[in-house]
């Protein structure tokens, strides 16, 4: 493979960095901020969509070819799970971006450098996706949460947004070193008197499919690992910060970060998991452990919330705990619930990307001038005040609780169905639990919205919405229906995993 | 060349520079230590503010604009150390692969000016800082609002904190100023 | 240089193997020469500058007030070492050590000239006059030169003043903005040397025609010095720069005096007010050093023709610095202070992207030269580049030694020929 070839194979992600150096650099060198506004949107918006063609583009020959192919010496790889997540990242970077302008003007923080910084945040996770070597990983973790660190405190003269942007720091910062410090220790638990040790995940996984039986200091590096890739997804004990930075965030970002972080963090802790699941009986019992306190810590902590970024923060935290299902169905050393696992993550994923990103933008629609809507009072009688609000949030509700027409549900049942393939009916099962108890919340919101009387009953003047946070709103709720009838159109991601490059 | 022990070796005549100098430093401090004479007096031990009693602890809040030139600094710093061994071993490529340095690095330097423009364009850079606020921030012009003066702790109104002086000296006014400076100069026992 | 006298030194003197024995030479020798120039460096720049300003300048201490320094030197151990209120009396104590200690320290890879010798095989050789001859000589000067920020700036914190905590914060902030313009000048004659050793760098000079096709007398001469072999751009960057580096005037405002009093080293007293000066001082020559050896052709005499080929290389070296110490002295008369922000424009907006620009430019040149070097039938002797010739292996492992066979890193290093990535995917 030559350098222009190399190249090809990351376009998308080329693509969007040259998108966000360019808002940048046009935003900061251009006087009139007027000009600037629409430049800077438009620009990211035509950006992201060019990548969101060419991805598609590469992921229909893709499908076409089967064929998975390595770049830059084997450390990056393209196939067609990598491109499913780069499609999803990107939609969801589409989404923020149209969501943000009308709220940053409202809130006066309306600079290009917001724009950029979701660019380069999803280009971040787009390389999360498609690195196939451990250095990869950390560098694009570093790309992601950089950039994210900055957003959450962009607010910059806001209390909370800068406390949420240095908690957040601070624990990534932490999260970051144990990453790679687990780096370290698996470059040196996987050598071999004969040869030194590796972070390439491919040849980590044939090490490990050789040589069979892990040292002590390969599991200590999976576990640190583990511990850094939890952080940044956000998994029970390592959730801590979650909460009080989606609180304290600019919501918009809040929304791009709930979706587009965990995004990339599943996509590499999947590539991982697969890359270590020919010993999988070390560590999977922790990996579910960890999926089974997540999703009742998540749960159980969000029924709680009066916030309902809060409340949406903890959602956000039990999504990620089925999540974390799919990923342990996929470890199992059975091709096809490894496929249907996959399959079954991309479309949730996909799945939770439209619905979070359509849950925080009713808020955003909802949100007045100068002021973010927080508590759940604040939605008291919405369906009097502002019908398509509220029964847009009321299908982003019910799809939240994994009920029936919409993209959560299918997304649900397909993690449900892999997890029983996979032979983990206890875990289905503890699944299922949990969402039960999810839907409280969920069901306590659309309650207040429905049926609850307003304080007071006149329309209540939200700022003017901007056609994009509609646009966001009605383009979520058409995926989410769409697809929650016919899974079947998304076919393409359920096929996620026909060709990855690793078998378990 | 590079590799065998003669070049580890060649450090050790540096570690003996180094030792050199380290002597020749500490003989100046301990020296002069040890020849001045030592009369401490509380006014000759007073921090020097042009003669005045000096206000307030020294060790304050500095201006913001020295962390950022710091952290520009850093990056600017580590982009120099990259550029270093490429240009050592520039000159010996063969024709293909300089073509394919100069282009590398040549996308390396191109990204980093990219951050060079937005710091220029965004006034990291200039000293002064209402220019900064006004390319900043064009839509809030509360920054611009006139802002209440900086108090010094001088002026009529504030009170003025001065440092305790020694026991046995008159307080101001109670003596002459001559009587004063004179008990101020003296030593402290 | 001294090999043009076809004089060369035997490189075994009995058991001895005396090209080991050079570094500790050069370490006699430098250090030797900067204790005695010191005190003069400040005789030389009142005078120089009384010249300049039309005034008698020190006249009182022996002829010329030639001994003034030497007084004043005195005069400064029997002063009282006075410890002012609430500093931090340890910081305050090491800071002005770390100055002097880094300061000597950073002139350890200064090459003074090029031994000649001949082993018993009657190979000859040469061996750089140099305490540390490492292969990252240039390296090893710019860090020492720029962690002596710390003693200023560790000086300004430790001293609770408020002068002093302005100026030791200015004075980083210069040091540290200069040091990339100053790093990225020099850069641009390590492109054309393809070396970080100093003696290499000067031998490349000494190789090197001013331009394809001049006539070989000029070989090595002071047109072929990477001063104008780099496009002069470089060579007024890092002037600049070195005088920024040193905090001296007009690049002053740490210790501005009309706003500052004496900055960072307002506190001091006594012998370590004198230990920054030193400090200064030798900052001063080893810079100018570097200016000499990097940009104009360090022991090189200036023609390779006979009345300058009588004069040693060392002393060739120490006019070339000596000459950096008058330019010091000449632009303090002449310029007058700077504004904060314009002195950090200077540095940022100015050299630093011109710098850059230039390093591409250069290396863009070179490789435009090369394409026509290798379209053209029989290449030019340019084309080649700079064969590094002299190499040593001093060290005390090597005292009853062999004299080294002289390794040639060859242009054919190993590098990864393409971009090739290797299947390493394969699933079993």
């Amino acid at each position: 493979m030559n350098y222009a070839a190399n190249l090809m194979s990351i376009m998308p992600v080329l693509i969007v960095l040259a998108t966000g150096m360019i808002v940048l650099l046009g935003d900061a060198c251009s006087a009139q901020w007027r000009a600037r506004r629409w430049y800077t949107w438009g620009f990211s918006l035509f950006g992201v969509l060019m990548a969101l063609v060419q991805a598609g583009n590469q992921l229909q020959t893709q499908m076409a070819t089967t064929f998975s192919e390595t770049a830059f010496a084997g450390s990056i790889v393209t196939d067609s799970f990598t491109l499913t997540c780069y499609v999803i990242l990107l939609i969801t970077a589409l989404l923020a971006i149209l969501l943000a302008m009308t709220y940053l003007e409202n809130r006066n923080l309306n600079l290009g450098e917001y724009y950029a910084l979701v660019l380069f945040s999803t280009a971040g996770g787009m390389l999360m996706a498609c690195s196939n070597d451990l250095i990869v990983l950390f560098v694009s973790v570093e790309i992601l949460s950089v950039a994210l660190y900055v957003l959450s405190g962009f607010a910059r003269t806001e209390e909370k947004s800068e406390e949420a942007a240095l908690k957040y720091f601070l624990l990534g910062a932490f999260a970051s070193g144990f990453l790679l410090y687990g780096i370290a220790l698996v470059y040196g638990g996987s050598a071999t008197a004969n040869h030194a040790g590796t972070t390439n995940l491919a040849d980590l996984n044939l090490y490990l499919i050789n040589d069979g039986r892990p040292s002590v200091l390969l599991m200590c590096g999976i576990a640190l690992l583990f511990v850094g890739l939890a952080f940044k997804a956000a998994l029970v004990p390592f959730h801590m910060w979650t909460p009080d930075v989606y609180e304290g965030a600019p919501t918009s970002v809040t929304a791009y970060m709930a979706a587009g972080a965990k995004i990339g963090a599943f996509a590499a802790l999947m590539r991982v998991c697969s890359a270590l699941a020919p010993i999988g009986e070390y560590w999977l019992p922790a990996v579910q452990t960890l999926a089974v306190l997540t999703m009742f810590g998540g749960n159980i902590l969000a029924v709680v919330q009066d916030n309902v970024k809060r409340m949406l923060a903890y959602s956000s935290i039990a999504h990620a705990g089925y999540l974390l299902v799919a990923v342990s169905a996929a470890s199992v050393r059975n091709e096809q619930a490894h496929n249907a696992a996959m399959g079954a993550m991309a479309f949730y994923l996909m799945a939770y990307a439209v619905m979070t990103m359509g849950a925080f933008g009713v808020l955003i629609y909802l949100s007045r001038k100068g002021r973010d809507l927080q508590t759940i009072e604040d939605l008291r009688g919405l369906a009097r005040t502002d019908t398509f609000a509220a029964y847009a949030m009321l299908v982003f509700m019910l799809s939240l609780g994994g009920i029936p027409p919409t993209m959560g549900f299918m997304g649900k049942w397909f993690i449900f169905s892999a997890t029983l393939q996979a032979g983990q009916v206890w875990l289905a099962i503890v699944m299922a639990l949990a969402s039960i108890i999810s839907i409280y919340y969920y069901l306590k919101i659309v309650w207040m919205m429905c049926f609850q009387e307003p304080e007071r009953p006149e329309v209540v003047e939200h700022a003017v919405a901007s056609g994009g946070v509609r646009a966001t709103i009605v383009l979520s709720l058409a995926t989410m229906l769409v697809f929650g009838i016919l899974p079947g159109a998304l076919g393409i991601l359920l096929n996620a995993a026909e060709t990855t490059v690793f078998r378990p | 060349m590079s590799g065998n022990h003669g070049d580890i070796l060649a450090y050790v005549p540096l570690l003996v520079l180094i030792g050199v100098s380290t002597a020749i430093a500490l003989a100046m401090v301990v020296g002069s230590f040890l020849l001045g004479p030592k009369k401490p007096t509380a006014y000759k031990a007073t921090a020097y503010e042009c003669g005045m009693t000096p206000i307030g602890s020294a060790r304050e809040r500095f201006p913001v604009k020295f962390y950022l030139i710091a952290m520009l600094f850093i990056v600017f710093d580590i982009e120099t150390i990259f550029l270093y061994p490429w240009a050592v071993t520039y000159r010996a490529q063969g024709y293909d692969l300089k073509i394919f340095y100069f282009a590398e690095m040549l996308v390396f330097v191109a990204i980093l000016f990219v951050g060079y423009f937005y710091i220029l364009g965004r006034r990291a850079l200039d000293w002064d800082e209402s220019e900064r606020a006004v390319a900043r921030d064009p839509i809030s012009p509360e920054i611009l609002a006139p802002r209440p003066p900086i108090r010094f702790g001088n002026e009529k109104s504030g009170p003025v904190r001065r440092l305790p002086e020694p026991a046995h000296v008159p307080a101001y006014g109670a003596v002459s100023q001559e009587e004063r400076i004179a008990a101020l100069t003296s030593r402290r026992e | 240089m001294i090999g043009q006298l076809a004089i060369a030194f035997p490189a075994n003197l009995g058991p001895i193997y005396l090209p080991a024995l050079v570094p500790y030479i050069a370490l006699v020798i430098w250090l030797g020469f900067v204790l005695t120039i010191l005190p003069g460096l400040i005789w030389i720049e009142r005078v120089v500058i009384a010249l300049m300003q039309d005034r008698s300048g020190p006249n009182r201490v022996g002829p010329r007030g030639l001994l003034q320094p030497t007084a004043d030197v005195i005069k400064l151990f029997f002063k009282e070492d006075v410890l002012p209120e609430n500093v931090d009396v340890r910081i305050y104590y090491i800071a002005p050590v770390i100055a002097v200690i880094l300061a000597f320290a950073a002139c350890g890879t200064l090459v003074l000239d090029a031994i000649p010798f001949v082993d018993a095989e009657g190979r000859q050789f040469t061996v750089p006059l140099t305490v540390g001859d490492v292969n990252i000589g240039l390296l090893y000067i710019l860090a020492m030169a720029s962690l002596q920020v710390y003693g200023i700036v560790l000086a300004g914190w430790a001293s609770n003043n408020k002068y002093s905590l302005l100026g030791g914060l200015r004075a980083s902030a210069q040091v540290i903005s200069y040091e990339l313009a100053m790093g990225l000048a020099l850069l641009c004659a390590i492109l054309m040397a393809g070396s970080l050793r100093l003696g290499d760098i000067v031998e490349a000079q000494a190789t090197r025609l001013p331009f394809p096709g001049a006539p070989e007398f000029l070989r090595g001469s002071i047109l072929a010095w990477f001063w104008l072999g780099t496009g002069l751009i470089p060579v007024v960057l890092y002037t600049i720069a070195m005088v920024a580096e040193t905090n001296r005037a007009p690049f002053d405002l740490p210790e501005a005096e009309s706003e500052l009093i004496a900055g960072f080293h307002t506190e001091y007293s006594s012998m370590k007010f004198a230990m920054f000066f030193t400090s200064e001082y030798v900052a001063m020559l080893t810079v100018s050093g570097l200016n000499a050896a990097v940009f104009w052709g360090g022991w090189l005499p200036p023609l390779n023709v006979a009345p300058f080929t009588l004069i040693p290389g060392v002393l060739w070296f120490i006019i070339k610095v000596m000459m950096g110490i008058f330019l010091y002295t000449w632009l303090r008369a002449t310029l007058p202070r700077l504004r904060y922000d314009a002195l950090m424009a200077l540095g940022w907006k100015r050299m630093l992207p011109l710098a850059l620009v230039w390093l591409f430019v250069l290396a863009g040149a070179n490789l435009a030269l090369e394409r026509r070097a290798s379209s053209a039938p029989l290449p030019t002797p340019e084309a080649g580049a700079i064969v590094p010739r002299m190499r040593s292996t001093g060290g005390p492992a090597s005292i009853t030694g062999q004299p080294p066979a002289s390794a040639e890193p060859g242009p054919q290093t190993p590098v990864p020929g393409s971009m090739e990535a290797p299947a390493s995917n394969g699933a079993p």
